[in-house]
């Protein structure tokens, strides 16, 4: 296979000898090292052979010594090729812009892919990296990742690890971030401890600081509850990091209006597909009547998206749109059913909304008739929390505590 | 006269093949003579020849050390022609060593 390729590249002739002493000439031939191949005979003066083309321009003295006439039959190979082509300036050109465009592409960045990423958003590092040198476009070879690993690292505090993968021309971006978003304050700083949310004192744990609020004190959002200037009265203000934890009933509330009358579909079965492909950011529907399949119907629409070479331009994408059709139906429903309604959506909102961070004790639910067709339901969790925040204290400002 | 540098010779010869083979060499090195590969009756390759005498479609003969090899068969083609070696293909019938002279 190698060879063959080499004597393409090489270039190859085959020649028909004709003269009384080929013998001769072949064995000249092979003495000054000139490589025959194939050779036949066609006739009893004639012999076929394939040489190179290096051989073929010191055969010319052999065959005038041997009075064997030479003539080309057939010429293979790279060098014939080009010189046939050689007045085709514009497809050299081609080919040249081709290798060069291929090298482009492959020696600099084409895309970035970013992922593990939860709380950062994805521009936000885009053009962190960009900052860095790492963007699209830009020259792989200039991509130096521990550096612009340690810099990530020192710009981005949340990031606790990332890894930086080049995998051709695609850069992968692997993110880990800190578990603890909360941004704690250092040991040796001198902070307060307030509140982050309205409540009442259920309980309190001070590691350090002077406790500011009392067993069933209501607080407010923002206040004292640890101070961390303690003033002995006789050496002046002291400073300190307040520590610990202040747990407070609070209250978590939602209510939303449902209307008694609503719309109820009825599906009747009947469906249609409409399929559409994304070429380069651009929509092709494939589909030719522009308007909607049926008077009342519910969309759901699916993509799939192909990546070329980045996320972006070159994509293709397909998506298939799924309309089913259904007839509205007016209904009314009672309070009650409204209320139990609300009940189940409100709780499971709130639920979402408290997540870890606090106890629920108690669930409250309760709705108001506002008029004819609409009901208010409101949903109350009464839970115990943790409620102190760490702030710094700024000691230009004189601030008094009591 | 003659009979004793033919036997000088010959002595010559058995020397040297007491010394490639006393040396555990190649004999072809040693003796200067050609060597013969064949595969089936498809293929001869005829390392160390010395040059072509005579060559058609059914016959090929090769000077070669110690005595000329007469190769006869139907489609007789040499695939390959370089300064040391000869790649022979074809339907091989008959390998004769001619006698010197």
């Amino acid at each position: 296979m190698i060879n063959k390729i080499l004597a393409f590249l090489r270039g190859s002739v085959i020649l028909e000898a004709e003269g009384d002493f080929l013998e001769r000439f072949l064995n000249i031939c092979s003495n000054r090292g000139i490589f025959l191949g194939d050779i036949e005979r066609i006739s009893g003066q004639k012999i076929k052979a394939e040489i190179g083309i290096k051989g073929f321009c010191e055969i010319r003295p052999i065959a005038k010594k041997t009075r064997t006439r030479v003539r080309i039959k057939k010429r293979s190979g790279l060098p014939f090729l080009l010189h046939r082509y050689r007045k085709r300036r514009f497809a050299i050109v081609g080919i040249a812009v081709f290798f060069v465009i291929l090298g482009y592409l492959s020696t600099h960045i084409m895309g970035i892919d970013i992922i593990g990423n939860q709380r950062l958003d994805a521009s936000q590092i885009e053009s962190g990296l960009k900052e860095f040198g790492v963007y699209r476009g830009a020259a792989l070879s200039s991509v130096d990742r521990k550096l612009v690993q340690n810099k990530m690292m020192t710009k981005f505090d949340d990031i606790a690890w990332i890894g930086i993968n080049i995998k051709g021309s695609r850069v992968y971006i692997e993110v880990k971030e800190r578990l603890d978003t909360k941004r704690t304050v250092d040991k040796d700083i001198p902070c307060n401890l307030v509140a982050s949310r309205d409540g009442q004192i259920m309980g309190l744990e001070v590691v350090s600081g002077q406790t500011m609020v009392k067993m069933n004190d209501m607080v407010e959002k923002g206040d004292l509850l640890v101070s961390g200037a303690m003033d002995s009265g006789v050496v002046g203000i002291r400073y300190a990091h307040a520590d610990g934890a202040v747990f407070a009933r609070t209250i978590y509330k939602k209510s939303k209006k449902y209307p008694l009358e609503f719309v109820e579909k009825n599906y009747t079965g009947n469906a249609k597909k409409r399929y559409s492909i994304t070429l380069f950011g651009k929509e092709i529907r494939l589909f030719l009547n522009n308007k909607l399949p049926f008077e009342y119907s519910d969309q759901k629409e699916e993509k799939k998206n192909y990546y070329i070479i980045s996320d972006k331009f070159f994509t293709i994408g397909t998506s298939k749109t799924l309309y089913s059709e259904y007839v509205p139906q007016k209904k009314r429903r009672t309070e009650t059913e409204a209320a139990s309604l609300g009940k189940t959506e409100l709780a499971h909102e709130l639920e979402n909304e408290i997540g870890n961070k606090a106890k629920v004790e108690s669930r409250n639910f309760s709705y108001k008739v506002i008029d004819k067709n609409t009901v208010e339901v409101t949903a109350e969790f009464v839970c115990t929390e943790d409620i102190s925040q760490k702030s710094v204290i700024d000691k230009t400002e004189n601030m008094d505590y009591n | 006269m003659k009979k004793r540098e033919k036997r000088q010779k010959e002595q010559k010869n058995t020397f040297r093949e007491k010394m490639a083979e006393s040396l555990d060499t190649s004999k072809e090195v040693i003796l200067d003579s050609a060597k013969l590969t064949f595969v089936g009756n498809r293929e001869l390759v005829v390392e160390n020849y010395k040059s072509i005498s005579e060559y058609n479609d059914n016959k090929i003969i090769i000077e070669a050390n110690p005595s000329p090899i007469s190769v006869s068969g139907e489609g007789l083609t040499i695939k390959g022609l370089a300064r040391e070696l000869l790649y022979i293909t074809g339907k091989i019938k008959a390998l004769e060593f001619k006698k010197e002279g």
